[in-house]
């Protein structure tokens, strides 16, 4: 395992943090703009952030668990670990892609524990739901990710160079779109932070720092599977066209959101276990091109 | 995980107004609920009592801010009774006219807010924005947009002129332009029917027990409204149906709202075509001696019933039951077995209005008293 980060790199993971807010703002300016609403700036999320960090935090009991006052950096860590994982130049970090996987449910799981560790019922259910959802999406993005791998003979993410995967994988990467849909908590699949059912569900105890760690979290994870959807479908050619379809992407994810209503927790699980099945047989089909 | 208990409300984004639910979880799933009200009391029924009959119709303009023009309706239904007398054809069709664009804007509010409550935030601005168009109508035609306050005894606070029919017309055919599209996308969307199908079902039976009212009745497949069964104002002169659906779920209810502001829309341009000319009486004072009715009319919610004592010209008593009333008692049944998710989407089915509702609880001494159904009757009946 190979640490070799150039400064552009370096740079660039620097960046992920305001590209991530930057995101989420361009989100909400998107979703606004087709509902009929002005909206608010772009950079209100930066806003937000620098605000909450201002803020001090409630004294509710839960602020007593060691697990509740730290883990939300860890959660945050985690979050932007992701990024090291990215195939192509962003950086050239050559784990096994099983790391990469690992790490992104490690990531999950923190998330589950917050929630029990806040001591709300909507902590409890926003977990509960999470928990047997990942026993589906967490599988999916497993196979999904390892079909790309075999696809292209590969060991690590890093050494991926392929492009227009999305005409020789189209199974694997519709699963892998829905799993980003469940990933960053669009509808119709955000069954997991559904506000009007639970209110802010995991995130409903947080207040000022945790909760500016949980804003950026939400940010970076939007960003990263904005890239990851754009690099492994359409791969990477210059900085500019990558930036453009990784906008694009952001407004299939922003229409998805506008254009649907969610589905209830039982409902989502049973379209996850069918795409599941669609993932498997992907990876089938794979093989047998393959070998 | 163990079980627990979950409070909704009465701060939530699921329920416009305050009331607390307390629901015991086993799991996933409800296996009790508890309802709590009190929050939005007001005290409707003692503040009227004592006071003169115009000084009553302003408080009952204000008892709710959607069903604005239902409650001072039926007042003015009971004390026109109580007077033995009949407005004119053109106060009739006027408030008529009212009534129904009253109709429209609730029944849009709703629809947005329930799709708003199963995620889809798109259809809510939309709905609004449609709503908007409604209400710039009822500020031109009564000067207000929340608590119109056309309505006075005998006659109205103010007329209208044709500049003002023009204006409605152009106003509503933007409305009727928009709803039949709305309506397909409810009908063929795949995840709005999975999340409104067989929620909250409420069969004929059951909603003749309960003597649901209303939408919810009409859901279930109970021919019931106010506006044929005891037609008031214009309502004799207008051709429109009783929309029904068979199911008794969210979804019927979805679709019986829907269809309803269609109707409405007809009843308006009717009313629009056949307004009569002439001008709307000056307006008497009002002087009852003594006397005691009942009215009711269709709120758009249900039935909205209204009963007036007058003694020494002054109310000495009055007794609101709005229609939300009725459909609280079996509310905490249907949620019994369902999972959470589907807590806002029966509540919002139901389209319950606290603020109209709120009289039952009695406070005495600092201490709050809540009536059983044995208690109410032997008090108020």
């Amino acid at each position: 395992m190979i640490l070799n980060i150039s400064m552009f790199e370096l740079l660039f993971l620097v960046l992920t943090i305001p590209i991530g807010l930057l995101f989420v703002g361009i989100k909400r300016k998107l979703i606004a703009r087709m509902q009929n609403r002005i909206g608010p700036p772009i950079w209100q999320p930066f806003y937000d952030v620098i605000k909450l960090f201002e803020k001090r935090e409630s004294d509710s009991k839960a602020n007593e668990n060691i697990i509740f006052q730290t883990m939300p950096l860890i959660y945050l860590i985690t979050t932007f670990s992701l990024f090291l994982f990215l195939p192509f130049p962003m950086i050239s970090f050559h784990p096994d892609f099983i790391l990469f996987i690992y790490i992104f449910i490690l990531g999950g799981a923190l998330y589950i524990l917050l929630g029990i560790a806040s001591n709300s019922p909507y902590g409890y259910i926003g977990s509960m739901r999470d928990m047997t959802l990942m026993l589906c999406y967490e599988i999916i993005f497993a196979i999904v990710i390892f079909t790309f791998v075999v696809f292209s003979g590969i060991q690590s993410l890093a050494e991926f160079n392929e492009s227009w995967m999305i005409w020789n994988l189209p199974i694997a990467s519709a699963c892998l779109f829905i799993i980003a849909l469940v990933e960053t908590r669009i509808t119709p699949f955000d069954t997991v932070e559904a506000h009007t059912e639970i209110i802010g569900s995991v995130e409903t105890e947080f207040s000022g720092r945790s909760l500016a760690f949980f804003e950026i979290s939400n940010g970076l994870r939007l960003a990263f599977f904005v890239f990851l959807t754009t690099l492994l479908f359409f791969g990477f050619n210059d900085l500019l066209t990558f930036s453009i379809v990784s906008l694009i992407m952001l407004f299939a994810l922003t229409f998805c959101q506008a254009t649907t209503c969610r589905y209830r927790m039982d409902q989502t699980f049973k379209i996850l276990i069918v795409i599941l099945f669609f993932a498997v047989f992907e990876l089938i089909r794979i093989n047998f091109i393959v070998w | 995980m163990h079980d627990f208990k979950m409070p909704i409300g009465p701060h939530h984004p699921a329920i416009d107004e305050p009331s607390c639910l307390r629901v015991s979880m086993d799991g996933n799933y409800i296996v009790d609920a508890d309802l709590r009200l009190g929050y939005a009391h007001k005290g409707i029924e003692k503040l009227l009592e004592g006071k003169r009959i115009e000084q009553g119709l302003h408080i009952v303009d204000h008892i709710c801010g959607i069903c604005s023009v239902a409650h001072p309706s039926c007042y003015v239904r009971v004390i026109e009774k109580i007077l033995n007398y009949e407005p004119t054809p053109r106060v009739n069709y006027i408030r008529t006219l009212v009534s129904e664009l009253g109709r429209i804007q609730s029944h849009v509010f709703w629809a947005g807010f329930m799709l708003h409550e199963i995620g889809f935030e798109t259809m809510l601005a939309y709905f609004l924005r449609d709503r908007e168009h409604i209400l710039g109508a009822l500020e031109r035609l009564t000067g207000n947009r929340v608590h119109f306050a056309i309505h006075q005894i005998r006659t109205l606070r103010n007329d209208i002129n044709d500049d003002d029919i023009q204006f409605v017309k152009k106003k509503i055919a933007e409305v009727e332009k928009k709803i039949p599209d709305y309506l397909k996308i409810i009908e063929k969307d795949r995840v709005i029917k999975a999340r409104l199908i067989d929620v909250g079902t409420i069969t004929k039976r059951m909603a003749k027990k309960y003597s649901l009212v209303g939408p919810i009745a009409r859901g279930s497949g109970v021919f019931t409204d106010v506006r044929k069964d005891d037609p008031y104002e214009a309502y004799k002169e207008v051709d429109f149906n009783i929309i029904t659906e068979r199911n008794g779920d969210a979804f019927a209810r979805m679709l019986v709202r829907m269809n309803e502001i269609l109707e409405s829309i007809k009843i308006v341009k009717q009313v629009i075509k056949n307004i009569p000319k002439g001008e709307i009486p000056k307006f008497p004072p009002v002087i009852i001696e003594e006397g005691v009715e009942v009215g009711r009319v269709e709120a758009p919610r249900g039935e909205n019933f209204h009963m007036i004592k007058i003694k020494d010209r002054k109310i000495d008593r009055a007794r609101i039951r709005p229609p939300t009333f009725n459909f609280m008692s079996i509310f905490t049944k249907l949620l019994e077995g369902r999972e959470v998710g589907d807590v806002p989407v029966i509540l919002g089915s139901f389209d319950p209005c606290y603020a109209c509702m709120e009289r039952v609880v009695v406070i005495k001494d600092g201490k709050t008293e809540v009536l059983t159904e044995d208690d109410f009757k032997h008090k108020y009946v």
